[in-house]
């Protein structure tokens, strides 16, 4: 086995042994290594889900040689010749394996732990960044949040494991005691090496030799090779390193002030109480950035370089500072975030978090920006959860991921906001109601008893069942004998029988058919209030309740979308859901899209839509907010009417706004045939009042079968 | 007049030293001719590593292993011992037809009694009626009339029910209850008259008995195995009584050794052989004074096993881990977290603004951080939730094992009288982690979640609380199980004290917040140490609480010399006990807090 391969192998039984005392919970953690793939593009990447550790070393032997011409040198510049290089190459592979595994589970156990603590980070970065630049559009700042939330987690955990790892913690002592006892070699290095926390980025940078897109990923290594280093030595060496690099983009004034800018801003933010909390004075902790940071590669900076490790790490692990310490901390870093690629620690990262990539399957999970916009609609408040979402809605794109983003926004905007319409479909039933469940007693057999034993029987047992029963279970057989019937219990339902009126039949089919004319708005139509907006809410709220009803009701009816402006877009049947959950999906895309063009119709979508149909009950809902092209009325109006005719099938009419002479003609369909329903003049009002009340009845004689 | 026991008090004059030579002896006759006739049954591994303050239990399943250094082994013997000389902690043994459940403990108990003092009741669907050793009936006209055997409640020393999951579960618990009730209103206390010494001589105690030994066995519920019908799940009120032990399958590590057993014929006749040459050996006496032993053996044998005199104290940071845990298990753990949020809010609503200090909790608890999800998992693998009775429980298998660990570790030496004696005899923080292994592992139906986890946990978060609370208080930062000083409780209580000075108790609450303030501080981003803090937090504002209300007698009572005070207080505390009227939450909380 090759040495890469076995001090990862190696590594992960020095972190469970550690863990084992100091993260018992996290014990058993299960590793997956992906095997050696010399195409990969990558030559490693480590991960988590949460739940499973993914370490995937793809190319060993470039991971080998960089060891032995990158850091053995960076080491011996600081320290000399401290071992054989044999034992301090598999040492330091060893040791950074180690410290990569601690870093993935210190992801479950401190930054992000929990959905709540994800969405707080959110909220901390999105106000951080946008206090920033206030001028920033909402989407920009969403997409820098997406983008460089992974990286505002890893600089919690890797402040929490440098801080730990030494200062004569617990965790110091245990990985000393696991060292010693596990005789890793070479045996005099007793713990881990100075500035493994930021050796994982000097491989990453000696890999990548183009100019940075952004300079956020470079200024943050520059802050780690600041802070996670315990020699002035050593940090001298690793903070030069990643500042030689930068500045070759940037002045290096700029590069001094945004670094100590970034130091001082986890206090910035804190409130008063937030310093008592922490018990830091602001004018105290910026004194010894400046001093630490003026001389970092000097003794004389380790008093202050300790002081702010000391109180960073109180900051960014008690959740009453964390938040405010990361907005703060953010700030400076705003300008240099990217808007289109993830700041990522290559390599380093929580699986799903790509943010863009094209959508290969509904249900494909969402990038960063994606779920960072789903936590800020939950925890800003409603007001400004709703702003943002209509602003990512509409702000549009051409790239896919854009689309993604915006079609979410979408989604979760009506999901939130447009109620539930009520919709009764008049049937009364004879329903089985079961009212629980009770112990009935079963006979097992039965035993003859001699006298001399009746006393020895269970007779308060059998008093008690006889009196709760009426069954004797003792009998006296004769002078001499007894009989005992054994009887057990089982549990058994409890039925009974009631009618109702049951309130919804979910159909097996539902068709929405939408007019996306240019009356109805415009593409940007999200939160607008135009007739196109009031059709969403319509919609939804009918989705909404269907949804529930169905869950309810154990049924998954299809849903299709057609859309009518200058053509007819027709969807693919989609389970309603599917269509309902995910926020992209082709029928649902075809249900939101805005064509803005003219008010045509094509009535031959009927026949197209009734093929994808599938058996049973159908529904359809039409929405639009004027009536249709002449040109196209009277095959649609026949087109409906035809449809109407047909069993099991209800014909929903919603006029926006208005009232139109082809409604008032649906209207007179709706006497003819008891499953046509019109509304007309609905408003968002009406909707947001939960005023509307839909019908939908599937059965019925029309006037013209009964004449 | 018990010769035997007069015999034995006559070399020493010390009753401690007779009682344990006693006690050894006994234990390692027991050994002796048990493990003549049966094989040892393999139950637990427990090993607490004192450095890392971690524990490594591990369910042996009836393999016996290597044996590695500083692990305590415990096997079936050993619990039927324990549970012998612990009151109130009947054991159960669960599992398959023919493994040995039946077999070891018969021959446990025909190896420390006369056969004329224990019984054995082999339950069926018929005869489930374990009170048949106590009771006699007839029938007459057709009417069944049942009658005490007074004579066998003095007599039958131990029980052991056989299949007893077919039994009523009334009638056992009152056996374990040690008082029969018979619905003809006749009732009576189980158990041997325990012999004391009074005024120079024995006399024999009827009113607190040696209670009867119970044992108890079973297969599989029905539930568990289909096999066993008629086989019915142990309702609750009887398992929360019980320490259930798997019993497990030992055929294939003990394999045709089982062949090589001794005849079982005069075990007890040898038990008591033995017993005389150990005794003799630890007393240094000789065996032919001892020549009526038989004779005396039921009184012997109450005062061997009387469960009073093996009872340990409790050190005050096990009682504190035992707290902790106790939080961490409750089902609810987010409104057990809120309740003592609510309780040092409700404090610093009466305190804070008098004494300028804050003594609240505002730390918020995730309940959707993972950790607690993972601690949910195991919470939630419990067949039923944790009660009184189980920290109970907890306590006497701590006990248990405590007593396991020292009589084996005193047994190794030349003189185990006086290696025993000199052993500490606390129930440790180390012994109460072992016990709730055990507990948790009886609670759990199926064994896909590791209760150790969180154990190990909790034992990692507590003592790094306590160390850094101990170095802010100045205190000495190394953990010490054994040191009667070290608890959260205590450090702050102490520190206040000191800090009184001339100033009186305004000063000790005023101490007592800072101290507050500092645990607050101490989060260190872990969410399951939340509750722990919480729970210190809400104590130690009752302290504050108290010493606030009243603060007038306090201060009389706390007048003398500045050494005295710490007991001057818990002295004015355990007398504010007694009192009627005295808030309930003083006496939940300052018991614990003070060690009281």
């Amino acid at each position: 086995m090759d040495i890469v391969q076995k001090s990862l192998d190696s590594a992960e039984d020095t972190w469970r042994e550690i863990i084992r005392t100091e993260y018992p919970l996290f014990f058993h953690t299960p590793v997956v290594k992906a095997p050696a793939d010399p195409k990969n593009k990558r030559h490693w990447m480590f991960y988590t889900d949460s739940k499973t550790t993914h370490m995937d070393v793809f190319q060993p032997e470039l991971i080998e040689t960089i060891f032995r011409t990158c850091i053995v040198p960076l080491y011996k510049n600081a320290y000399g010749n401290i071992a054989a290089e044999k034992d301090i190459v598999g040492r330091f592979l060893h040791d950074t394996f180690t410290y990569l595994y601690f870093h993935e589970q210190f992801h479950p156990t401190f930054c992000p732990d929990s959905t709540e603590d994800e969405k707080l980070v959110d909220k901390a970065l999105y106000e951080g960044i946008q206090k920033a630049d206030p001028n920033n559009d909402p989407k920009s700042i969403l997409s820098k949040v997406g983008n460089v939330r992974n990286a505002a987690w890893d600089q919690v955990i890797d402040q929490a494991f440098f801080f730990l790892s030494g200062n004569n913690g617990s965790l110091e002592d245990r990985i000393t005691q696991v060292f010693k006892e596990n005789e890793i070699p070479p045996v005099h290095f007793s713990s881990l090496p100075d500035a493994v926390v930021p050796l994982f980025d000097v491989i990453e940078f000696h890999q990548y030799h183009e100019n940075f897109e952004s300079l956020y990923y470079p200024l943050s290594r520059a802050v780690y090779g600041f802070l996670f280093t315990r020699k002035a030595e050593m940090r001298k060496i690793i903070f030069d390193y990643f500042k030689k690099r930068t500045i070759k983009q940037m002045r290096e004034q700029e590069f001094d002030d945004v670094l100590k800018k970034v130091l001082k801003g986890f206090v910035a933010e804190l409130s008063p109480r937030e310093y008592a909390h922490a018990q830091i004075d602001k004018n105290e902790f910026e004194k010894h950035v400046e001093h630490a940071y003026g001389h970092y590669g000097e003794a004389e900076g380790e008093v202050s370089h300790q002081y702010l490790n000391e109180h960073i790490c109180f900051l960014l692990l008690d959740k009453r500072t964390r938040y405010a310490a990361l907005k703060g901390f953010i700030q400076p870093f705003a300008k240099y975030i990217s808007l289109v690629k993830e700041e990522k620690r290559h390599g380093s990262h929580i699986s799903g978090s790509s943010s863009g990539d094209a959508a290969s399957s509904i249900n494909q999970e969402g990038g960063n920006t994606e779920q960072a916009l789903q936590n800020l609609a939950n925890i800003l408040g409603p007001a400004e959860g709703n702003a943002l979402l209509a602003a990512i809605s509409n702000s549009g794109g051409a790239a896919q991921k854009d689309k993604r983003l915006s079609n979410l926004a979408r989604d979760e905007y009506y999901k939130r906001n447009a109620k539930e319409i009520a919709i009764r479909s008049p049937d009364y039933r004879a329903v089985h109601v079961v009212l629980g469940k009770r112990k009935v007693p079963y006979f097992v057999s039965s035993q003859m008893i001699p006298i001399e034993e009746v006393p020895n029987l269970p007779l308060e047992s059998i008093l008690r069942f006889q009196q709760d029963t009426g069954i004797t279970q003792l009998f006296e057989v004769s002078d001499f004998e007894f009989r005992f019937d054994i009887y057990d219990w089982h549990e058994v339902d409890d039925t009974d029988y009631t009618f109702e009126n049951m309130g919804v039949e979910i159909p097996d089919n539902i068709i929405f058919h939408n007019d996306s004319s240019g009356s109805m708005g415009n593409p940007n139509y999200v939160g607008t209030k135009s007739p196109y907006d009031v059709l969403m809410h319509l919609d939804f709220g009918l989705l909404k309740t269907l949804r529930r009803a169905a869950v309810a009701m154990k049924k998954d009816p299809l849903i299709i979308a057609a859309n009518f402006s200058n053509g007819t877009i027709v969807s693919e049947a989609t389970k309603l859901s599917v269509f309902y959950d995910s926020p992209n999906n082709s029928t649902k895309n075809v249900l939101t899209g805005f064509q803005n063009g003219g008010t045509d119709y094509t009535a031959s979508a009927f026949a197209d839509i009734r093929k994808k149909c599938g058996p049973g009950k159908t529904v359809h809902l039409w929405a639009t907010d004027g009536a249709l092209n002449l040109g196209c009325q009277e095959a649609t109006f026949r087109a409906i009417e035809e449809t109407v005719r047909m069993p099991q099938t209800s014909f929903l009419y919603f006029e926006i706004g208005t009232k139109t002479a082809f409604g008032e003609r649906i209207k007179i369909l709706e006497k003819q045939y008891p499953m046509v329903k019109t509304y007309l003049g609905v408003s968002l009002e009406s909707l947001q009042k939960s005023a509307l009340e839909i019908l939908i009845q599937y059965e019925g004689h029309s006037v013209r079968d009964l004449i | 007049m018990v010769h035997t026991l007069d015999t034995l008090l006559q070399g020493t004059e010390s009753e401690e030293i007779v009682h344990t030579a006693a006690m050894l002896a006994f234990i390692e006759a027991a050994h002796e001719v048990v493990n003549r006739t049966t094989m040892p049954t393999p139950l637990y591994s427990l090993h607490y590593d004192r450095s890392a303050h971690t524990l490594s239990f591990e369910v042996l399943d009836g393999k016996a292993c290597a044996p590695k250094e500083g692990a305590t082994y415990v096997n079936m013997l050993d619990l039927l011992l324990a549970s012998l000389f612990r009151d109130k902690m009947p054991l159960n043994l669960e599992g398959i037809t023919g493994i040995g459940k039946t077999y070891t403990v018969e021959q446990f108990l025909k190896a420390i009694l006369p056969s004329d003092s224990y019984r054995v009741l082999r339950l069926n669907a018929t005869m489930s009626n374990v009170l048949q050793p106590y009771t006699e009936g007839k029938v007459e006209g057709g009417l069944v009339k049942i009658s005490l055997r007074k004579e066998e409640l003095n007599r039958i020393a131990a029980l052991f029910i056989d299949e007893v999951n077919r039994g009523d579960t009334n009638q056992v618990l009152m056996l374990q209850d040690g008082v029969l009730r018979l619905p003809t209103g006749e009732s009576g206390y189980l158990g041997l008259p325990i012999p004391r010494r009074k005024d120079g001589r024995w006399e024999m105690d009827y009113e607190t008995k040696r209670p009867v030994f119970v044992v108890s066995a079973q297969n599989p519920s029905i539930t568990k195995d289909a096999k066993y019908t008629g086989a019915r799940r142990t309702d609750a009120a009887q398992s929360n009584r019980n320490v259930t032990i798997d019993a497990p399958n030992t055929a294939l590590s003990i394999g045709a050794s089982a062949l090589l057993l001794g005849s079982e014929n005069g075990q007890h006749k040898e038990f008591l052989q033995n017993f005389r040459r150990n005794i003799s050996r630890n007393l240094g006496i000789e065996e032919r004074v001892l020549d009526q032993l038989e004779t005396d053996w039921l009184p012997v044998y109450a005062y061997t096993t009387d469960p009073s005199r093996t009872q340990n104290p409790i050190m005050h940071s096990a009682v504190e881990f035992m707290d902790a845990m106790l939080v961490m298990v409750s089902p609810e753990l987010k409104k057990t977290f809120d309740y003592e949020k609510e309780i040092s809010k409700a404090w610093q609503d009466q305190l804070g603004a008098k004494y300028n200090i804050s003594v609240a909790y505002d730390g918020t608890l995730t309940e959707t951080a993972i950790s607690l999800q993972m601690i949910r998992d195991i919470v939630e693998s419990f067949q039923e939730e944790i009660i009184p009775r189980d920290i109970i429980k907890v306590k006497k298998l701590a006990d248990t094992i405590s007593l396991t660990r020292r009589t084996k570790q005193a047994l190794q030496s030349a003189n185990p009288t006086q290696a025993y004696l000199r052993i500490a005899n606390y129930i440790t923080l180390e012994d109460i982690s072992c016990a709730f292994a055990i507990m948790l592992h009886d609670k759990q139906e199926k064994h896909e979640q590791d209760p150790v986890l969180l154990i190990s946990t909790m034992l990692k978060e507590y003592i790094e609380v306590s160390k850094i609370f101990a170095g802010k208080v100045g205190y000495n930062q190394v953990f010490n199980p054994e040191d009667s000083k070290y608890s959260i409780g205590n450090l702050a209580f102490q520190h206040a004290i000191q800090g009184m000075g001339n100033n009186g108790i305004p000063a000790f609450v005023k101490d007592i917040g800072t101290s507050i303030k500092e645990l607050g501080r101490l989060e260190a981003g872990n969410e399951y140490r939340k509750p722990l803090l919480a729970r210190q937090i809400a104590d130690l504002s009752t302290l504050a609480g108290f010493a606030d209300q009243y603060t007038t007698a306090l201060h009389t009572a706390l007048q003398g010399d500045i050494s005295q005070r710490t007991s001057a207080f818990k002295t004015f505390f355990q007398n504010k006990r007694k009192s009627v009227g005295i808030p309930d939450i003083y006496i939940h909380r300052l018991t614990r807090t003070l060690g009281v």
